[in-house]
């Protein structure tokens, strides 16, 4: 394939949730589609823009046969919906294109070619392809050559080489018409026959199906959320910060605090950490700049050097989370952790020589500096 | 000269102390925490890691103890408690710098309840925290980890950058007597390893090389008692050479360029580094008998060792058998009778032929293993879910 594709110019954006990343593409402003193993159980999840901020997206419909879902935005984007291909004339050997987010990389296109247009597996037909296929492209879309969507990448399989499948348009297609055509908030689509499902019974009202496998509950009572992710996303809250919009896989968050890129993770089964890339030394200055960095004046927060990136970091240990009493504090050092990370990236650039840390929101980095 | 024998020498370092954990105090300090009664749940995990130490009042009083070279600070600060452990003080000039950014980049760290703190120019290893909030667990791991980083790191910087000792604990220097056996055990031993190097060049083998490394790596670490900067530059080439997924002409040059370094220590910097340091926790794990039919018992590295005897390759065979025996003695405490065992293999292998060797050792070992099933077998209490991983001599296994 030779045509040069702008890839950034495309409605394809990555998709976060509680439970990993994925990719979806715009079929209008305000809908994404997207693959339902990226979005479930979850009904919020967040989408970013190519300026790295976030837009909650609510998912509207499931699929989990067709392993499609729907997500609409509480704002449209500013980008190009991707067409869905008319016509089901795919061929083997034409050219197609994967973009997405793979493995949490920004925004990438492999390329290959149709395999098999009509590749049956466990009873489904699949785009099958020998393009690169990897985690975080689920969800995003498979392109010909006209940028026209051919099929939506739903896996591939781990046992073989270069053996990826896609949804095809034309299934993409008539879930997204019939979503259209209806009005419930939030449904999912009956394995057996595509009746709307809009409450957690048991069989299926259109097909008599019986759905315990389903786990329909799940999908319309989420559970309770992990203490963990109870305590993170409470301080969050507190910090004002929208836990849906900083959600970054299983346990783990991220966002930016004004400028400051925060990354909240559990490194191991005892600690909770907290942690913001600041900047990196400059060359002057470094004597004073080191002395500040591990003054301490800083406690509880600290700071260290990761290569030459100079981090603020905050850990808890897993008791203060399961604490019964006294969560108030540990809550305030979030938020003060939250609140500091804006303000020192800017201390340490203006004060100290420093150069911003490559993930550093610039705009607002300026925007932020102390008058 | 090509190398026909290893030798052993009665290690130097002294013993240290086999503390046996009563984890009944540490269930009864959760369970003082549970009730709101921290200083209690305080009192009952120093009592459990440090068995046979008066702990006072710590309401009251500061406590302090020794952790080779780290002085453990315990205070109560208001509503607080701190624990510190005094590091080094930082030079002047331009090695100061070097030494923050060292601190910065190998002691301070996300994951880690304590962190290196500066006032003025004194730098300690701090935590502090709220006595309401001090679950036995985290308490546990800062007295575990804080004071071993120090340990660890002190001799370090003092040693690279210039910084100045601040409040160690004392370390009994070595007699005469017991200089002399370092310091010809030292030069034997690096000699050694430079002509097991030339053997790994030879032989291409990577079992081989990764039974020098840790040869070179465990032997010293056992025999001496290195406290100061070349025990740290030793530690510091050993994450290169004894790592078994590095560059294997990386990690032969990094050993070679190490024995090469460690040959040409004068004595008078040799002996800064040795002296016999007091713990008050033991530094070594705690060493069980299933621990060691993991390395020595029925499996995959010992059916390796066998082949290699019985393959004509009994010089293969020896030093994976003394490296392991190394090994065993450097990382883990033992009981007695398992001590002496397996010292008393290394001294009656000393200086044999390598066919005489392997096949003392393999026989050695197998009897220590199989008197150690058996007592086993007539002891229901003993643990049947060690989760110790096997792998060779090398591998971290706790």
């Amino acid at each position: 394939m030779s045509t040069a594709l702008d890839i950034e110019s495309l409605g394809v954006f990555q998709v976060f949730t509680g439970g990993g990343t994925g990719s979806g593409f715009l079929v209008d402003r305000a809908l994404i589609v997207t693959n339902c193993h990226v979005v479930s159980p979850y009904r919020k999840v967040a989408i970013e823009r190519r300026d790295k901020t976030r837009v909650v997206g609510t998912v509207r419909r499931i699929s989990p046969r067709r392993d499609l879902a729907i997500v609409e935005l509480g704002d449209p984007l500013e980008a190009e919906p991707l067409p869905l291909a008319e016509a089901d004339d795919l061929v083997a050997k034409q050219a197609v294109h994967i973009v997405g987010f793979p493995v949490g990389l920004p925004l990438s296109v492999t390329e290959g070619v149709v395999s098999n247009p009509k590749q049956l597996l466990e009873g489904q037909r699949f785009v099958q392809t020998d393009a690169a296929i990897n985690p975080g492209n689920s969800g995003g879309p498979m392109l010909d050559e006209k940028k026209t969507v051919v099929a939506v990448t739903t896996c591939k399989l781990t046992s073989a080489d270069m053996v990826g499948f896609g949804i095809p348009a034309v299934d993409v297609r008539a879930f997204v018409e019939s979503f259209r055509g209806q009005t419930a908030p939030f449904g999912v689509c009956c394995p057996s026959c595509d009746t709307l499902l809009e409450s957690a019974d048991r069989y299926c009202d259109g097909c008599g199906s019986d759905l315990e496998g389903l786990d329909l509950d799940s999908l319309f009572e989420p559970r309770d959320p992990h203490p963990v992710v109870a305590f993170v996303e409470k301080a969050l809250a507190k910090a004002h910060i929208e836990p849906v919009l900083a959600r970054h896989g299983e346990q783990n968050w991220s966002f930016h605090s004004g400028s400051a890129p925060v990354k909240i993770w559990c490194c191991c089964s005892e600690h909770l950490c907290f942690s913001s890339p600041l900047a990196q030394p400059g060359k002057q200055k470094l004597g004073a700049l080191f002395r500040y960095l591990l003054s301490a004046e800083h406690a509880p927060l600290s700071f260290d050097l990761d290569d030459n990136t100079i981090r603020l970091n905050l850990t808890f240990h897993m008791s203060d989370v399961f604490a019964h009493a006294d969560t108030q504090e540990v809550s305030g050092w979030v938020a003060d952790f939250i609140a500091a990370a804006d303000r020192l990236d800017n201390v340490l650039v203006e004060e100290y020589g420093c150069e911003p840390a490559p993930e550093t929101q610039l705009t607002f980095l300026k925007e932020s500096r102390p008058t | 000269m090509a190398i026909n024998s290893l030798g052993y020498d009665p290690p130097v370092r002294r013993s240290t102390r086999r503390q046996t954990l009563d984890y009944g105090l540490l269930e009864a300090a959760n369970a003082l925490y549970e009730q709101g009664q921290p200083l209690d749940a305080l009192r009952k995990v120093f009592e459990h890691l440090l068995p046979g130490t008066s702990v006072p009042d710590l309401a009251t009083n500061t406590f302090w103890f020794t952790q080779g070279s780290s002085r453990v600070k315990t205070c109560v600060e208001g509503d607080d408690l701190v624990i510190s452990v005094p590091l080094v003080r930082l030079p002047e000039g331009g090695k100061a710098i070097a030494a923050l950014r060292f601190l910065l980049t190998e002691m301070s760290s996300t994951g880690q309840l304590y962190q290196p703190r500066l006032r003025g120019t004194d730098v300690h290893l701090e935590f502090r925290d709220r006595l309401a909030r001090l679950h036995p667990a985290k308490v546990v791991e800062v007295l575990r980890k804080m004071p071993a980083a120090a340990d660890d790191h002190d001799d370090w910087i003092i040693g690279q950058f210039g910084a100045f000792p601040l409040e160690r604990a004392a370390i009994v220097a070595l007699d005469d007597d017991e200089f002399a056996r370092c310091e010809r055990i030292w030069q034997s031993h690096w000699i050694d390893v430079l002509e097991l190097v030339k053997e790994c060049q030879r032989r291409r083998s990577m079992f081989f090389l990764n039974e020098v490394t840790a040869y070179a790596h465990h032997r010293i670490g056992f025999v001496l008692p290195l406290t100061g900067y070349l025990g740290a530059r030793i530690e510091e080439s050993g994450e290169t050479f004894n790592d078994t997924n590095e560059d294997p002409v990386k990690r032969e040059g990094t050993l070679a360029k190490c024995a090469k370094e460690m040959c040409a220590v004068s004595g008078a910097d040799l002996r800064k580094s040795l002296g016999h340091a007091t713990y008050a926790m033991s530094p070594l794990h705690d060493g069980r008998p299933a621990l060691l039919s993991q390395y020595l018992g029925e499996g995959d590295y010992r059916d390796t060792i066998e082949r290699l005897k019985d393959s004509g390759k009994s010089f293969e065979a020896t030093l994976a058998l003394v490296s392991t025996y190394y090994y065993l003695l450097r990382r883990y405490s033992w009981s007695e009778e398992i001590e002496t065992a397996l010292r008393d293999g290394l001294a009656r292998s000393s200086g044999k032929p390598w066919r005489e060797a392997a096949t003392l050792l393999f026989e050695d070992a197998s009897e220590l293993v199989s008197k150690l099933s058996e007592k086993d077998e007539g002891d229901d209490d003993d643990d049947d879910d060690d989760d110790v991983r096997k792998g060779g001599p090398e591998g971290d296994v706790e």
